[in-house]
């Protein structure tokens, strides 16, 4: 049986959310999301097109305001492995940039920050209407070993080897400065992801991602099933969620004594359990937070109780 | 990191970062001299730009820089080799008398006036490209190329003779048989 399997045929994932939180309750991450997604694009778009520069650059390295420095830590690690001595302000802004990651979660960058994720949520959605299954799923490290053979061809070939082929960087660059072939990068993971392998790029192979999961490793701001007693096994999170191994040892490992945090470092903090979750389990939460929240009444786990 | 910050702080709109498919590598910076040429900021903004170091902060006179070297590929089109005085890239060029010089030659068409060729030292031409912009032909005659492709290497073994038999003040092998010379057209 496929986690997504008890949706097919029926509902969509959420639709009871919407019908107890109203569509923008069930919505409410998400568009957080979106908006974040638009404005860290927006911002180096209203230079070039309206004249009034915010940031300059683009997600590789940039100059917001003319003051602050930052830079992508994962490019300027392969700079070093390829051996340029890198100076100036990019060791600062990929200082600051790894040091803000290290706080709120590596791949927030994933969800909140990368062009690329509204491409790879939209051959979701499709994938899910169209009622394919998983398709091709190569194991989750495998973006493990792609960013260390990223390193070593960095350090074989003296460029920053990942470069040539990143479609995350190709399509930011593209919306900026021209868009070229590039397109042609960004429809390839449409496809892959919508006819291939579900979350085949962002959740198996893409080693920017694989980066930042390593950075958050030990992250501080994470989701949290504070009221996991409250869950009534409908598995609409399981259905969105695009790392949905990350949520049962914090949801059901109330038997082992598992604390009720989200400690994979797969997780994007997108917030979209916590939008489907008509039960209101999730919330996002600090690292250390495990105290549990009250059952609320009438829940199913009381019915079930009541019943036996 | 092709980030375009270069890019951005270029006064002239010179540089522009090469998209996918372009022949240049991916997001790296780059100009078309016959389009936009280098104008030669004596104050570098484009270094001054660039967050990695990628473009060499140790470079602080502009004409220190090595873009490339323009080189007159087009023997056969360029009006001053044809015997015309054009002249353009020359007049043009910021390091006028340094990067390209006029070479007095013989023109064996006429047998009585000269040919001024547009001579480019490499080790003096920035690659800014100003001459390449100039050129009054359709084609540009005179290109700004990458150093790897413009530029020959002597072998390090190599010593030239003449230079060598200055320094000695003698020929450095005595008694060397003189082989008869063969000039074009004569009989042997």
């Amino acid at each position: 049986m496929t986690l997504g399997a008890a949706h097919t045929g029926k509902e969509r994932p959420g639709a009871s959310a919407i019908a107890g939180k109203g569509w923008l309750g069930a919505h409410k991450w998400l568009l957080l999301r979106r908006l974040a997604q638009a404005a860290f694009l927006g911002v180096f778009l209203s230079g070039p097109w309206l004249g009034i520069w915010i940031a300059e650059g683009n997600l590789s390295s940039s100059l917001t305001f003319g003051v602050l420095p930052l830079s992508d830590p994962y490019l300027l690690l392969q700079s070093l492995a390829a051996g340029h001595a890198v100076a100036g302000a990019a060791l600062l802004g990929a200082g600051l940039v790894a040091a803000a990651y290290l706080l709120i979660g590596g791949r927030m960058y994933c969800s909140w920050v990368c062009p690329i994720n509204p491409v790879t949520d939209a051959a979701r959605v499709l994938r899910r209407r169209l009622g394919f299954g998983k398709g091709w799923q190569p194991k989750r490290s495998l973006r493990l070993w792609l960013l260390a053979a990223t390193l070593a061809v960095s350090a074989a070939t003296g460029t920053i080897a990942w470069e040539v082929v990143n479609p995350v960087s190709m399509a930011h660059r593209a919306a900026i400065f021209g868009v070229g072939l590039a397109w042609a990068m960004v429809l390839a993971v449409f496809l892959f992801d919508a006819f291939v392998s579900r979350d085949g790029w962002c959740g198996h192979l893409c080693p920017v991602g694989g980066f930042y999961g390593l950075l958050g490793l030990r992250s501080l701001l994470r989701v949290k099933a504070a009221r996991r007693r409250d869950c009534d096994d409908c598995m609409d999170c399981y259905a969105v969620c695009p790392e949905p191994q990350v949520i049962t040892p914090a949801l059901k490992g109330a038997a082992r004594g598992a604390a009720p945090i989200v400690l994979s470092r797969d997780c994007t903090n997108c917030g979209r359990c916590i939008d489907v979750c008509s039960k209101d389990v999730y919330r996002f939460a600090w690292r250390f937070d495990d105290e549990m929240e009250p059952e609320a009444p009438g829940t199913a786990v009381e019915q079930r109780r009541n019943a036996a | 990191m092709r980030c375009g910050l270069c890019v951005r702080d270029c006064p002239y709109d010179t540089l522009r970062l090469a998209k996918l498919g372009e022949a240049v590598a991916t997001g790296t910076p780059y100009f078309v001299a016959r389009e936009v040429p280098c104008e030669m900021c004596p104050d570098i903004p484009c270094v001054a730009a660039c967050p990695t170091g990628a473009l060499d902060p140790g470079l602080t006179e502009i004409e220190a820089a090595a873009m490339g070297t323009a080189v007159l590929v087009g023997h056969e089109t360029c009006l001053n080799y044809l015997g015309l005085r054009c002249d353009v890239c020359y007049r043009v060029c910021p390091l006028i008398d340094e990067a390209i010089t006029l070479e007095r030659l013989h023109n064996p068409r006429t047998g009585k006036h000269a040919l001024f060729i547009p001579t480019v030292n490499s080790e003096a031409c920035t690659g800014c490209g100003k001459c390449e912009k100039a050129c009054v032909l359709e084609e540009a005659a005179i290109k700004v190329l990458p150093l790897r492709l413009a530029r020959g290497a002597l072998g390090g073994h190599y010593r030239l003779g003449w230079e060598e038999k200055d320094a000695r003040g003698e020929a450095l092998v005595p008694g060397i048989v003189d082989l008869p010379d063969r000039l074009p057209g004569m009989q042997q």
